[in-house]
């Protein structure tokens, strides 16, 4: 098999730097794991779709997208070559870059305000598992937060989100409560600026870095065991098309 | 050698000071400081004698330009954008502050509160009316802080600028070039002008401080004594620093 679709094991300190490699097989694999699940149920025929490709249906774009559900709307995403998960793969693997980039310079304040952003790509990593085809195209496509987005009826809660997840995940709730202090200002960041302070000089140890990168590996590693856990639920057709 | 003495006065932030911010804001931030300390002693740090709640809320603002720049330079624009965002966040920390003077700074980093969790005359603050007071001090901060929002949060700013054809097309290409380089780029920009904001701010404090302590003879005085032991130096040195 090729190197680069090889699964990569535990995810380390090192893999902050390379995470584009670290992640690239698993999000492969994620995008055929839905593509398999939406063409073993087709959601719509050839024929809509590739009109619907080449936008030379006379429907206005609201109109084909109230038309759509979201199965159809990911399949034609799919057909485009990417999925949802594309945009926030992105967004992961530059906090994780950004994160060692900047614990390496030194400036463990800021990295730490990083951990509580790729928390939050955590937060709608979940709420995309749990409904699938249904979060992301919101996002992405519409704009819209994830307090803003209804699933039958009412309006999601993302402590819900969390909430639900760390009865699986022990260390999420504590993780997400430490570093909301790292995005507002307050008295969290006050030990990083005297821990700076000390060092006198940018280079941080490296001793000094693993302690700071533990949480920030601690999140990739829920990151891929949810995102592992939803290939083998699209393989094993535990996920039913929603009607 | 012929002493200079070094005046407090407002410079223009610019693209250079982004990364060393420090040495820009140092003149004006250790005479707030000093002037803080000495009219209200209790501001004082316990554990770091000569400085003030603003040093820690200062080290963060020039935390925050040196990794912007330091992740902008990598192209890691979507690790990058949101510093602007949480440098929105310091300005309006810091127009708390100077609109109810030492209630603010020492509440969040003496008692671990959020700006939501302040009271004053019996009142919680709102974030909506905050932003409203720096929006009317500082126009263009509210454009920043909304543009830069949707940068913490994954959403459509992120990543579909180059999908959707409904997208400014000029804000795509400044996307691209940030990408490529941050230099000169919007966001750039941007965070120059936050710290403009910042520094000009920074003045009005300081004259309100000095205005105040005017009135005490003695503690203007040991201000004077202090700022003339800190800010003279010779030619050589004052040329550099200018």
């Amino acid at each position: 098999m090729d190197n680069q679709l090889k699964l990569k094991g535990k995810f380390t300190q090192r893999w902050l730097s390379k995470s584009d490699e670290y992640y690239s097989p698993i999000f492969t694999r994620l995008f055929y794991a839905q593509y398999h699940f939406l063409k073993k149920n087709p959601p719509m025929t050839d024929e809509v779709l590739s009109h619907l490709m080449k936008g030379d249906l006379s429907n206005s774009d609201d109109e084909i997208e109230q038309l759509l559900s979201p199965e159809q709307k990911a399949w034609v995403i799919i057909n485009c070559g990417y999925d949802y998960f594309t945009f926030i793969a992105d967004s992961v693997n530059s906090l994780n870059r950004s994160f060692n980039l900047l614990i390496e310079a030194g400036e463990l304040a800021t990295a730490k305000a990083l951990i509580r952003l790729q928390l939050d790509n955590l937060t709608y990593v979940m709420a995309e598992l749990k409904y699938p085809f249904r979060i992301f195209y919101k996002v992405y496509f519409k704009g819209k937060n994830l307090s803003q987005i209804q699933i039958a009826g009412k309006n999601l809660n993302p402590s819900e989100i969390r909430k639900e997840a760390a009865t699986k995940y022990a260390d999420l709730a504590e993780l997400y409560s430490t570093y909301s202090g790292f995005v507002h200002p307050s008295m969290n960041q006050l030990q990083y600026h005297s821990l700076y302070r000390k060092f006198g000089a940018k280079k941080v140890t490296k001793k000094e870095m693993k302690e700071v990168a533990i949480d920030m590996i601690k999140v990739n590693t829920i990151l891929k065991t949810l995102l592992e856990c939803q290939i083998y639920r699209y393989k094993s057709g535990l996920i039913v098309k929603e009607e | 050698m012929k002493v200079v003495f070094l005046r407090c006065r407002k410079r223009k932030f610019t693209y250079r000071n982004l990364y060393d911010s420090g040495s820009f804001y140092t003149p004006v931030l250790s005479r707030v400081e000093q002037l803080q300390i000495l009219l209200y002693p209790k501001t004082e740090l316990d554990y770091l004698k000569g400085f003030s709640y603003y040093s820690l809320l200062f080290h963060n603002i020039i935390g925050y330009n040196r990794c912007f720049e330091l992740l902008a330079k990598e192209g890691e624009i979507n690790s990058a954008y949101p510093l602007i965002r949480l440098q929105a966040d310091n300005l309006k920390l810091l127009v708390a502050e100077y609109l109810y003077p030492n209630r603010i700074l020492s509440a969040v980093y003496s008692k671990g509160k959020e700006l939501t969790d302040i009271s004053i005359k019996g009142k919680q603050l709102k974030q909506s009316d905050l932003n409203k007071a720096v929006e009317e001090m500082f126009e263009g901060y509210k454009r920043i802080y909304q543009d830069y929002s949707l940068y913490v949060h994954p959403s459509a700013k992120h990543h579909l600028k180059w999908i959707n054809k409904k997208i400014d097309d000029n804000e795509t290409k400044a996307i691209r070039k940030a990408k490529r380089t941050i230099k000169r780029s919007p966001a750039q920009s941007d965070m120059i002008q936050l710290n403009q904001f910042i520094e000009d701010l920074m003045f009005v404090i300081y004259n309100r401080l000095l205005a105040e302590i005017k009135t005490d003879k003695a503690k203007f005085t040991a201000y004077k004594k202090w700022e003339l032991f800190s800010f003279s130096c010779n030619e050589n040195e004052a040329s550099l620093t200018e």
